[in-house]
């Protein structure tokens, strides 16, 4: 009994250590940002791989994310012969909730572990330091052309996904319900409002913000060597899995 | 110059380096020797304020480097040019932008400036033809070399010199030891370089100091140190070898 509540204390401060070194590091990533100095061409090649290069990941997930958002309402709408909700249903779901959810984690997967293993890798072999050593901030060449890029890229990619969604979507609902494009267009125009897209768009942008931080926090707080970089990496998407949920049930609450 | 006074590093629990006090006048070249583990790379960068102090204090000339905040540590390391043991080149450029690397982020040259220094330096270190390869490219002993180019490309007045000639053979070792000698007398910089090559060593530091489990237990001129009464260190000297 004792052992479990010790467990339980020592897992409950860790967590708190955590929390704490995460709101620290955003403090200062927060200041740098407030007299910002982008290193152009740092910037363009994150903008470039956390964005153009996640755009197939990202179009693959959308597309089936639009399919299974018409699957699963598809028999309660032959069922109730509802063909001109389909795609409400499917704008609802999709815009406001399941796509920047699966972008959001896909992602994560993606381009949050790989930050989280290239600035730790650069941590382990002393990279950091040798910035330090030359009178350059790691926060502000490292960390702010990483936090802007998944930020905008992860937004933009949303509004992409939405796309690809949609078409996945009108294609499932065609060929499985039989429902005609135009139907489900007009019912998706009809139904779906700017807000629900904003909804979406706005969930995007902060996991954005969280897959961001959490990554580049563990990137840089690794400790050890290889051994450091396989926890940080798998610190960085365990945490940013939990802080996408934790923020999507706080944003829809908000803006319900 | 560069003072440490009474400086105590501890960390879980064990004292990495135990009231530690020297100090080397400008233009001096100070010799940091000791076996592995003894604290000579912890004392460099608590000269470069990368870590910092439990107690006691560290200077670099007037700066307490051990009391700056990061924003004001930045003027102080524009100063120094640090080469690290394991070489820490920049994985994501090639060579000629490692060497370039901070004279671009300061700002304060102009790209046709910074292009020639780039290239006077890369031709000092024997390295013209590698500009434009990338740092896993090369051998050991290059990337000392480019370390060593990058850390001088600005013609820093304080060197901190990490284990430079470390796995390198005899003629790469007395090349770099050259260099750091023709780099020191271009700027007559204030140097610290750790080394276990003494022979190199007797001819480029005016003094040394030998750290034993973060201790000092030495601290002279090099032509007092083979004589020492200090065993530890006259083995050193006598072998070559760390004691």
């Amino acid at each position: 009994m004792s052992d479990a509540v010790a467990r339980l204390g020592a897992g409950a401060i860790a967590l708190a250590e955590t929390v704490g070194a995460l709101a620290l590091f955003t403090t200062r990533v927060a200041r740098a940002a407030l007299r910002p100095r982008l290193d152009r061409f740092e910037t363009w090649r994150m903008l470039y791989r956390v964005g153009v290069e996640s755009l197939p990941i990202v179009a693959t997930t959308a597309i089936f994310a639009g399919a299974i958002a018409v699957v699963q309402t598809g028999a309660n709408v032959v069922k109730f012969r509802a063909y001109e909700v389909v795609g409400w249903a499917f704008g609802f779901s999709v815009f406001r909730e399941i796509g920047p959810l699966l972008v959001g984690l896909m992602f994560s997967g993606r381009v949050g572990a790989n930050n989280a293993a290239q600035l730790s890798t650069m941590q382990v072999t002393e990279q950091v330091d040798a910035l330090r050593a030359l009178a350059i901030d790691p926060i502000e060449y490292l960390v702010l052309p990483r936090v802007l890029s998944m930020v905008l890229m992860m937004t933009t990619l949303a509004v992409i996904g939405n796309a690809f969604a949609m078409v996945g979507g009108i294609a499932t609902s065609w060929a499985m319900l039989g429902v005609d494009p135009w139907v489900f267009w007009n019912s998706f125009t009809e139904y779906v409002t700017l807000t629900d897209f904003a909804n979406g768009v706005i969930k995007a942008a902060a996991f954005g913000l969280a897959i961001s931080l959490v990554s580049c926090h563990f990137g840089l707080a690794v400790r050890g060597g290889a051994l450091g970089v396989g926890r940080a990496v798998n610190s960085s998407v365990v945490a940013s899995a939990i802080s996408i949920f934790v923020l999507d049930y706080f944003i829809t609450w908000i803006l319900k | 110059m560069i003072r440490l006074d009474s400086v105590t590093l501890v960390r879980d629990g064990i004292r990495l380096l135990d009231d530690v006090s020297f100090s080397v006048p400008t233009g001096q070249a100070l010799a940091l020797i000791g076996a592995g583990g003894s604290g000579k790379s912890l004392v460099l960068k608590l000269v470069c304020g990368l870590i910092r102090p439990d107690s006691g204090r560290v200077f670099v000339d007037e700066d307490e480097v051990s009391a700056l905040d990061e924003v004001r540590l930045m003027a102080v390391r524009r100063r120094i040019g640090m080469v690290f043991q394991n070489y820490a080149l920049f994985d994501f450029v090639d060579v000629g932008e490692n060497v370039a690397f901070p004279l671009r982020q300061w700002g304060d040259l102009s790209a046709a400036e910074i292009d020639a220094r780039v290239e006077r330096r890369l031709s000092q270190v024997n390295l013209t033809d590698a500009t434009r390869k990338l740092t896993s490219a090369l051998s050991g002993g290059m990337k000392k070399r480019v370390c060593l180019a990058r850390a001088t490309v600005h013609d820093p007045p304080i060197m901190l010199c990490d284990d430079p000639t470390a796995g390198l053979d005899p003629v790469t070792t007395n090349r770099i030891f050259a260099l750091l000698a023709q780099l020191r007398a271009e700027n007559t910089a204030t140097a610290i370089i750790v080394s276990h090559e003494v022979e190199a060593l007797r001819q480029a530091c005016d003094r040394v100091v030998l750290l034993e489990r973060g201790r000092v237990v030495f601290d002279g001129a090099m032509s007092d140190a083979a004589q020492s009464e200090y065993t530890g260190l006259r083995a050193f000297f006598e072998a070559g070898v760390a004691p």
